[in-house]
């Protein structure tokens, strides 16, 4: 029996979940996407109606303002057509009107509830991502399922993680809240990285998101054909990055800013890039990406050498034995290997020395040679002020070990 | 553990385990998008990193046996597939809201990976 905001909002979110069921593929898994895609997409014009409401009713109506007229833009002319609804969307739209209807009935003034308003935005999100989903398992344009992927995005991106620019509110780009370019994407992405390597005592395990982007970032600039320096920086980060996984990681809170920065990252390169976006890519891969990596690279380093990732004992205790000087293991790492615990990674360990290596030869791939990109800076390259930072941190503390 | 017992054939099937299993297979999904050493797979690599950092504020446990041992399939689709379905045996009571963020994320991957 539903009792509550909270309730109905659990229900919702239980009959939005039902929205996607994988497509069987061979023969006549095409049809079956059809008659899905035909009925997801008609099963907005309710889902928008009754979402609409719940976020004007708790959220930031300035925020949501370019979400809702992108919905808006979407819903309109693609639910029209279909006449067939998904059956648990249309459930999951009459429960979130009914919470919508129970809030404008509670007594008091009108304040935002970004819990309420994150909920309902995952919901349209997960709803987009389906709809995207069986758009293109029904063989639609790379045009249409664009639409729903972006919807998807602006939906997340919508969502209540917190202040992520750092800079002075007079200093930043000027980048309008909907705008979903590639360039956009990237000065967000190199403020959310550059907050995010801020030190703290305890540093996120979404930091590890950074290497990963680099590459990303790098294997587009190199395209296409692949060859070239933004392909060996590519390799470079592709292998800092692999250092880490699979069963190293850093406890620590999660940055949702940099985590959210870095899809709309990714999702701008799977959009298609155009030309004045690869040049932007390549841009950034030799002026901003360096500053960056130098900032990654110390922050790597302090976080190895205060011991503060965490490493599967036991693949801790298969880099210990292939050690020529390796005389058997502790009882403590034996023992925790055979429970399948975690330890705290020693930092002179060669997992440790590998993640130190990789990265810290990453990073030099910047300020390697002259005359190359992205070896070489482009000092022309005019920068927004807040992006002008030091370029590289100070001495190093610690080589790494070969 | 008994260092040659496959914690891929434990039973459990506790919310927690459920997460767990998930958590460890987009792990392993990562490293098989990594190994196409391309610009798909990169986009890939991030989209696992998404999702797993959305399981992580699900208060997904992070089991080191599951992310020590390779999984039965190494398939990346198979391995997006199954940790959907992970999710997807998580009864409705249990399930953080959080988790249809992750859930869409591998939707995406599963969906659009061109490999």
């Amino acid at each position: 029996m539903v009792t509550s905001l909270d309730d109905l909002l659990t229900q919702a979110e239980t009959q939005v979940w039902a929205a996607w069921s994988p497509i069987p593929s061979g023969e006549g898994g095409q049809e079956i996407a059809r008659d899905r895609r035909d009925a997801a997409v008609g099963s907005w014009r309710a889902l928008r109606g009754s979402a609409e409401r719940v976020l004007v009713l708790t959220g930031d109506g300035h925020r949501l303002a370019p979400l809702l007229a992108r919905l808006d833009r979407v819903v309109g002319p693609a639910a029209a057509a279909t006449g067939v609804t998904l059956d648990p969307v249309q459930r999951a739209a009459s429960l979130l009107g009914a919470a919508a209807d129970a809030l404008s009935r509670s007594d008091g003034p009108r304040h935002p509830d970004a819990a309420v308003e994150n909920r309902t935005l995952s919901m349209l999100s997960f709803a987009a991502t389906t709809t995207a989903a069986y758009v293109r398992l029904a063989g639609d344009s790379p045009a249409q399922q664009r639409l729903w992927l972006d919807l998807a995005q602006a939906a997340r991106g919508a969502r209540v993680n917190g202040e992520v620019i750092s800079s002075a509110p007079s200093a930043r780009p000027i980048i309008a809240p909907g705008d979903q370019t590639f360039a956009a994407a990237l000065v967000r992405f190199h403020q959310a990285a550059w907050k995010a390597l801020t030190p703290t005592a305890s540093p996120s395990p979404d930091l590890q998101m950074i290497p990963a982007v680099l590459e990303m970032l790098h294997r587009a600039a190199s395209s296409p054909g692949g060859t070239g320096p933004h392909a060996d920086a590519a390799r470079a980060w592709s292998a800092a990055a692999r250092a880490w996984r699979p069963t190293i990681h850093t406890p620590g809170p999660p940055d949702h800013g940099l985590r959210e920065a870095a899809g709309a990252l990714r999702l701008a390169t799977q959009r298609g890039m155009t030309r004045r976006d690869l040049a932007d890519a390549r841009r950034f891969g030799v002026d901003l990406a360096g500053d960056l990596a130098a900032r990654y690279d110390t922050r790597v380093r302090d976080t190895i050498r205060s011991e503060l990732p965490v490493i599967a004992a036991r693949r801790l205790a298969e880099a210990l034995r292939s050690l020529p000087s390796f005389d058997g293991l502790s009882p403590r790492l034996a023992s925790a290997a055979l429970r399948g615990r975690w330890v705290p990674l020693p930092h002179m360990s060669p997992p440790a020395w590998t993640i130190v290596s990789t990265t810290t030869a990453a990073a030099e791939v910047y300020r390697a040679g002259t005359g190359s990109n992205p070896g070489q800076r482009a000092d022309n390259v005019r920068r927004p002020e807040s992006e002008r930072r030091p370029a590289a941190p100070g001495p190093r503390r610690e080589t790494p070990p070969r | 553990m008994d260092v040659n017992e496959n914690p891929w054939a434990r039973t459990e099937a506790t919310p927690a385990a459920l997460l767990a299993r998930a958590y460890a297979l987009i792990c392993h999904a990562e490293e098989a998008a990594a190994d196409l050493d391309s610009l798909a797979g990169s986009q890939l690599v991030v989209l696992c990193q998404e999702a797993k950092g959305t399981l992580r504020d699900c208060q997904a446990p992070l089991d080191a046996d599951l992310m020590s041992v390779p999984p039965p399939s190494s398939d990346l689709r198979e391995l997006l597939l199954d940790a959907d379905a992970q999710l997807d045996r998580i009864p409705p009571a249990d399930r953080h809201p959080e988790l249809l963020l992750a859930r869409a994320r591998l939707v995406e991957a599963a969906t659009f990976t061109e490999v």
